[in-house]
């Protein structure tokens, strides 16, 4: 902000242009071309397609970038489902990991805005089912901290746990003590880290003898009205909470 | 995922390269994914991976530095060098990159650097596929260029039996 104020209205013309200049840019290799759109992928990277000429028509794809930027964090596995549900809508297609559409020339415009839109939107929906990045902060956390207080031989990390109904949850981390076993999981603010955590817990505790079940996160004051699901089916303790506070809710 | 500084620290040197896999049907895409050993240990899930296209010689080329299948996450990238992207340069995520870079737009050649994306008070990575980078200070001329700027900088003292990707060449590249 203080650059900003220093430069002249001319300077900051100049700077408004620069960006203008990069916001679209086209690059001509033969009889293809590559679009650089303004929206970004996850990354950073920018959103491009490729539009290709086929007889009479044009060709317009992500170049298989929406499945880079879903390989690149190990998630590749959901492309094809999370692809199908948002190409159906839009009238567009999928030859393995690129996304396409074939249109005459005159369809360039929206085409490009659809292939474009489309190889962001299966990215983003991918990205945000993704392990939020706090409830990997708080399980790193977590891990740690019941391991200070608990002790290593004590502590069973990422465990798996089967519930009342056989299907079989991943756990933060297990606790065995000589009177109790407890289940410490990771909860961030996220809808899905929540909801899921509510999912376990029911079933688990559905078991003739449940572990205690506790649930740990951040700020219980940022949960605001969920607080009162995780609560409903275990206790709640947060991550910072004193070492009497854990023992407590292992008990 | 304190383990991962020292990781990258480490001297280490390639275990195998496996060469390139057959293009991609649809995108021309072609990988190599080569296991790395550090002090003669081939580390679980330690590799270097490289991604080019088929049809686009000498351009559109990364390599990168994963860990893969460690604490429940299935790949963390840790460098990736992006030289002449085709999707041109990359744009620096405002909040998640701290310092001068923050915001900031860097070339189509540049370096996702696991320094600029890693949060030592916290012990994890920033964002989930390195959000931050840095413009390179050296003009990399060449797929040699890289290779040798990787082996460098990602501490691969073996970089070069690494093979160039297996471009096809037209009229256009010669």
């Amino acid at each position: 902000m203080d650059e900003a104020l220093k430069l002249s209205p001319e300077g900051i013309q100049a700077e408004v242009d620069a960006a203008l200049k990069d916001l679209v840019v086209a690059h001509r290799k033969g009889r293809t071309t590559f679009i650089n759109l303004p929206l970004l992928y996850p990354d950073g990277s920018s959103v491009t397609v490729r539009v290709d000429a086929i007889r009479d028509r044009l060709r317009i794809s992500d170049n298989g970038y929406a499945y880079r930027e879903v390989h690149a964090v190990g998630a590749e596995r959901s492309f094809a489902q999370t692809a199908w549900r948002i190409l159906e809508d839009d009238g567009l297609s999928r030859d393995r990991d690129t996304i396409f559409v074939d249109v005459p020339a005159d369809q360039a415009f929206r085409a490009i805005c659809d292939v474009g839109m489309a190889s962001w939107r299966i990215t983003d929906r991918i990205y945000s089912q993704l392990p939020e990045d706090e409830e990997i902060e708080i399980e790193d956390s977590l891990t740690e901290r019941l391991i200070e207080i608990f002790g290593e031989s004590r502590v069973s990390r990422h465990d798996k746990l089967a519930g009342a109904s056989t299907n079989e949850w991943d756990v933060t981390a297990a606790v065995t003590t000589e009177s109790s076993r407890a289940v410490f999981q990771a909860v961030s603010n996220h809808p899905n880290s929540i909801f899921k955590t509510t999912a376990a817990f029911h079933d688990i505790r559905s078991l003739r003898q449940p572990p205690r079940l506790i649930a740990v996160v951040r700020d219980k004051a940022e949960l605001g009205r969920k607080l009162a699901l995780l609560s409903g089916l275990g206790r709640v303790i947060e991550i910072g909470q004193s070492e009497a506070t854990y023992q407590r809710a292992a008990a | 995922m304190s383990v991962l500084p020292t990781i990258v620290a480490a001297e280490k040197l390639l275990a195998v390269f496996p060469g390139w896999s057959a293009p991609n049907s649809a995108s021309q895409v072609v990988t190599f994914s080569a296991p790395l050993d550090i002090e003669g240990v081939t580390e679980a899930g330690l590799l270097l991976e490289g991604t080019a296209r088929f049809d686009e010689p000498d351009q559109d080329f990364s390599l990168e530095l994963v860990v893969r299948n460690l604490n429940g996450q299935r790949r963390i990238p840790l460098h990736r060098l992006d030289w002449r992207a085709r999707k041109g340069g990359h744009s620096n995520h405002r909040r998640k990159c701290l310092g001068a870079m923050g915001g900031k737009r860097v070339p189509a050649t540049h370096l996702h650097d696991f320094w600029m994306n890693w949060v030592e008070s916290t012990g994890r990575m920033r964002g989930k596929n390195l959000p931050c980078a840095r413009p390179i200070d050296e003009e990399l001329q060449s797929v040699a260029d890289v290779l040798r700027f990787c082996g460098n900088w990602f501490r691969i003292n073996n970089i070069e039996v690494v093979e160039p990707p297996p471009w096809e060449y037209d009229l256009f590249h010669g």
